[in-house]
Parts: structure tokens; C-alpha cells; sequence
């Protein structure tokens, strides 16, 4: 799939030029292992993507909910991204941070449009640590609207993947038992947080709240440094 | 306990708490052991109910004694007000049938199962515990948001989460006998180690909600329910965190997948 910009992340050059020189910083610290670095990529981007998702979807908590899983499928896909490949002729190629959120994000509104259409799924998967080493944001947009039911080895990956999903949805159920609810209710069972907050009897704010803090304590599951060879990807401290 | 059927296996007992005997020191230190209470340990004595129950039934530990049920209305001091009681003859089975009560929503109500002592013995058998239950109907108002749960379970889960889903919604409701036997009864469909670790959480959970319950509304229970319900959730979460912290385990490797295919 090519790169289309994504509206809300078209800058004139000059600065264009300038925020990629910026970015190209923080990216290459995010990639040496400083997690400080996302601070300020999560801060520039966020709003941007979240305007995005609104424009393209009319629903701000979906909205939320999408810019944040942009950001995190980013960090957790940040091995991954070739950064260092951009041409200096033309930093706004698809080699920057910008055109790789753009990626990222135009694979999560897919994909959000088609499990909507189709079946409740399981929105973190793409998070995993297992799919950093599978390369390009263009690899994730292949899989977007791929059928797994009907290739057993798709199936298969799907289920490891799912596993992996639970092992980090255990570890943050042991430390807070509100974030493990919404998160299982949102992301594996598919409610809208209108839903859940029905069924938690709180409002929606609050269930958004709960998501958030469980995002990022899944962020940091996946950051932990991993334990073993055959521990297929996941990350124990 | 289990008004609906449910078997109850190694129940702690209520009364031992207090006194200082041989009896109740045994029974103190069954309770603070987590191990006691296994998997297939479910005396769900402390929960709500959708409607009044058809049924008692109870893990048959009184080795076939003669027993006296009792089943009331739990007054302020923990007192049970007798509705209905009867006496089971010895050998009988484990349950009794209840005919039609009236009983009013929200109010506590309370079951007691005492062995019948033996002819000519002054003190009980030393090892026959009164097993003994709380529950209390829903109110309208939640009955309402249980209709209403069930409504959005049924459109929206996915199939293999939805046992847990459901779970989770009946436990904010109180209902935590039908919670657990949601996720009990689905427990043999987990086969994949990762989703039964995410079942011990949800019952954990489960038994934490019950006991942040068992404190905040301080009605007349007496405190073995408590440390029944901790105990429950220190076995699920030891359960969670052990399989946890050991890895995948028996999940097949890549290599198994490639023999697989």
C-alpha cells in the first residue's frame, strides 16, 4: 500500500524539514533503548492523530483510544523502523517518523473499519513485541482484512498472539484489577467504552481512564527486558 | 453453599473463629492455609441471587449423620430469624429441595446445616462443622442492569472471552456464585495456558470484589466468610503468578507449530 500523507501531518517544508531533523533525534534515542525520547514524540503527535481519527471517524473516545494505540504500536514497532534510511534531499520521504505514524495510522483506521464491519477482534495484537521483528509498517497494512480463520498458519499466529495478549493482560491484572476489566472488555470482547461503562456501572470518562492506565502498563510489560530464548517474545522482568 | 446446586467441598467452618479449643485452632489453621481451599473447593455461601433459590445443596460432610437445615432471614446482631427448617434423616442426600418463598430483595438471608449429635454424647463431634451461607436477592434496580448486561454481552462478545465477560459483569452485580460457575464451567475450554492464567485473575477478582463487599457494607457475617474469600484470592492469584513467572510453559514452540502444520 503507498504512503498517501495523512491529513493533519503536511507541514510547508521549512518545517517540515525541521520537525523531521527533531524527530530523527528522538527516534534514534527511542531506538537505543531511551524511553524518555517518546515523551515528546507522544506529545507532538497526539493531537494530530487524534483529529485525524475524529475527522475520519466521528467518535472522540474511538478516537482517543486510536491515536494512543497508533503511538504505542509505533513504540513497540520502533526496532523496526528505518529512520536512518531517509534521504537528506528529501526528509519528508517515507522514511520519517511522520509518514511511519501516517502508516500506522491509516492501518489502525482500517483495521478499526473492518472489525467494526465484520467481528469484535483482539485491537492490541498489533502491539506485540513478536510483530516488531516482522519489519515494515506496510507488512502490518498487509495484514489488514486478511481472513486468518482461512489459513491455518495465520490462525496459528493469530492464537500465539493471543497468548501473548493474556500473559500481558495477567501482568496487569495483578496489579490492577480496573485497568484488567476494561482492558479485557474493550479489546478482547469488543465493547465501545459506552459499554463498558454500562456494564461497570461508571461513566465512560472513567472507563477511558482505566484504558489509558492499562495501555500504559501494558507499554511497560512489553518494555521489560526479556527473559530466555524460548520465551517467544514475551518480556519478563 | 450453593442454593442452586452447587456442591460444597471443604467448608470452612464459621463458627471456629473465637473460641480457644483444639477444634477451632485446626479449623483456624485450615483457614489461614490458601492451599486448603483448591480449585474444586466452591462453597459459594456469600453472594446474591437472581431469584429465590429451588434448592440447597452441600458437600455431604456430615458422613451421613442426621442433619437440621435451617434457612432465615439474618437479623442485625448475625441472629437467623427461622423461616423454614427441617430435619434430614441419616444417609439422606446432600440437598434439599425448598418450596416457594417469599423472600424480599436486598434483605439478607442466612442457611445453616448442623449435624445432629449422637444419642448420649454431651459435646458434638469434634469434626463435624456447621456449614452455614448468606445470601440476598437482587433489587430491581439491578436486576434491571443485569438485563441490560446480558443484552450487551450478547451482541457484542467475542465467543472465547465470553464466559469471562459475563463473569465480570455478574460480579459487579454480587452475583459471585453465578460468576465462578461461568468461569468454572468454562474452564475445561481453556486448555491454552494463557487463557486459564487470565481465568485465575478473573477469579481473583472475583473473590476481591467479594471481600472489598464483605467490608464496606459490615453486615451480620461472621468473619470466617472474609478470610474464606482472601484465602480464595490468594490461591488464584499464587495460581496466576506462578504460571505467570514460569513462562509459557507447555505452549508448543515454534518448531512444534512447523510439526503441527
Amino acid at each position: 500500500m503507498t504512503a498517501a500523507p495523512v491529513a493533519g501531518f503536511s507541514r510547508p517544508e521549512a518545517t517540515s524539514r525541521l520537525a523531521a531533523d527533531r524527530d530523527r533525534a528522538y527516534v534514534e534515542q527511542a531506538r537505543a533503548g531511551d524511553q524518555t525520547a517518546f515523551a515528546p514524540l507522544w506529545e507532538r503527535y497526539w493531537r494530530n492523530l487524534f483529529a485525524y481519527f475524529c475527522r475520519q471517524i466521528g467518535d472522540r473516545e474511538e478516537a482517543e483510544d486510536l491515536a494512543s494505540e497508533t503511538l504505542l504500536a509505533a513504540f513497540a514497532q520502533m526496532p523496526a523502523f528505518r529512520g536512518q534510511n531517509a534521504s537528506p534531499e528529501r526528509p519528508a520521504s517515507g522514511a520519517t517518523f511522520s509518514t511511519y505514524l501516517g502508516a500506522i495510522a491509516r492501518h489502525k483506521l482500517a483495521r478499526y473499519r473492518w472489525r467494526r464491519a465484520h467481528r469484535p477482534y483482539c485491537g492490541f495484537a498489533d502491539m506485540l513485541p513478536g510483530q516488531a521483528q516482522s519489519g515494515e509498517a506496510a507488512a502490518l497494512e498487509e495484514r489488514c482484512g486478511a481472513d486468518v480463520e482461512a489459513d491455518p498458519l495465520r490462525a496459528l499466529l493469530r492464537q500465539e498472539h493471543l497468548d501473548e495478549v493474556c500473559y500481558a493482560l495477567v501482568d496487569v491484572g495483578l496489579r490492577s484489577s480496573e485497568s484488567f476489566k476494561a482492558l479485557l472488555l474493550h479489546y478482547l470482547c469488543g465493547l465501545p467504552h459506552k459499554e463498558i461503562a454500562r456494564l461497570l456501572d461508571t461513566r465512560p470518562e472513567t472507563v477511558n481512564t482505566r484504558l489509558q492506565e492499562g495501555r500504559r502498563a501494558l507499554l511497560r510489560h512489553y518494555r521489560r527486558p526479556q527473559s530466555g530464548e524460548g520465551a517467544s517474545g514475551r518480556r519478563r522482568a | 453453599m450453593s442454593p442452586h446446586g452447587r456442591s460444597l467441598r471443604r467448608y470452612p467452618v464459621a463458627c471456629s473463629v473465637t473460641p480457644p479449643d483444639p477444634i477451632c485452632g485446626k479449623a483456624r489453621a485450615d483457614l489461614a492455609a490458601p492451599e486448603h481451599f483448591g480449585p474444586r473447593s466452591l462453597p459459594l455461601f456469600y453472594t446474591a441471587l437472581e431469584r429465590p433459590p429451588e434448592r440447597l445443596a452441600w458437600e455431604p460432610g456430615t458422613h451421613g449423620r442426621a442433619s437440621r437445615i435451617l434457612l432465615g432471614a439474618c437479623e442485625g446482631d448475625g441472629e437467623i430469624r427461622p423461616m423454614i427448617a427441617t430435619d434430614l434423616p441419616a444417609g439422606s442426600a446432600p440437598s434439599w429441595s425448598l418450596p416457594g418463598l417469599a423472600l424480599m430483595p436486598g434483605l439478607l438471608y442466612a442457611w445453616r446445616i448442623e449435624a445432629e449429635r449422637e444419642e448420649g454424647s454431651d459435646a458434638g463431634p469434634p469434626s463435624l462443622p456447621c456449614l452455614e451461607g448468606r445470601f440476598w436477592l437482587l433489587d430491581a434496580g439491578k436486576a434491571a442492569r443485569l438485563a441490560q448486561g446480558r443484552q450487551i454481552l450478547a451482541q457484542s462478545t467475542e465467543p472465547e472471552f465470553a464466559p469471562i465477560a459475563q463473569a465480570l459483569m455478574l460480579a459487579e452485580l454480587g452475583l459471585y456464585q453465578e460468576a465462578l460457575r461461568h468461569i468454572q464451567k468454562d474452564s475445561g475450554r481453556r486448555v491454552r495456558p494463557a487463557h486459564a492464567l487470565v481465568g485465575h485473575v478473573t477469579q481473583a477478582l472475583i473473590y476481591r470484589q467479594m471481600v472489598q463487599l464483605l467490608e464496606r457494607e459490615a453486615r451480620p457475617v461472621p468473619p470466617a466468610f472474609a478470610l474464606w474469600a482472601r484465602n480464595r484470592e490468594a490461591f488464584h492469584r499464587k495460581q496466576a503468578e506462578a504460571r505467570s513467572a514460569s513462562g509459557p510453559g507447555d505452549s508448543p514452540s515454534g518448531a512444534a507449530f512447523l510439526d503441527m502444520l
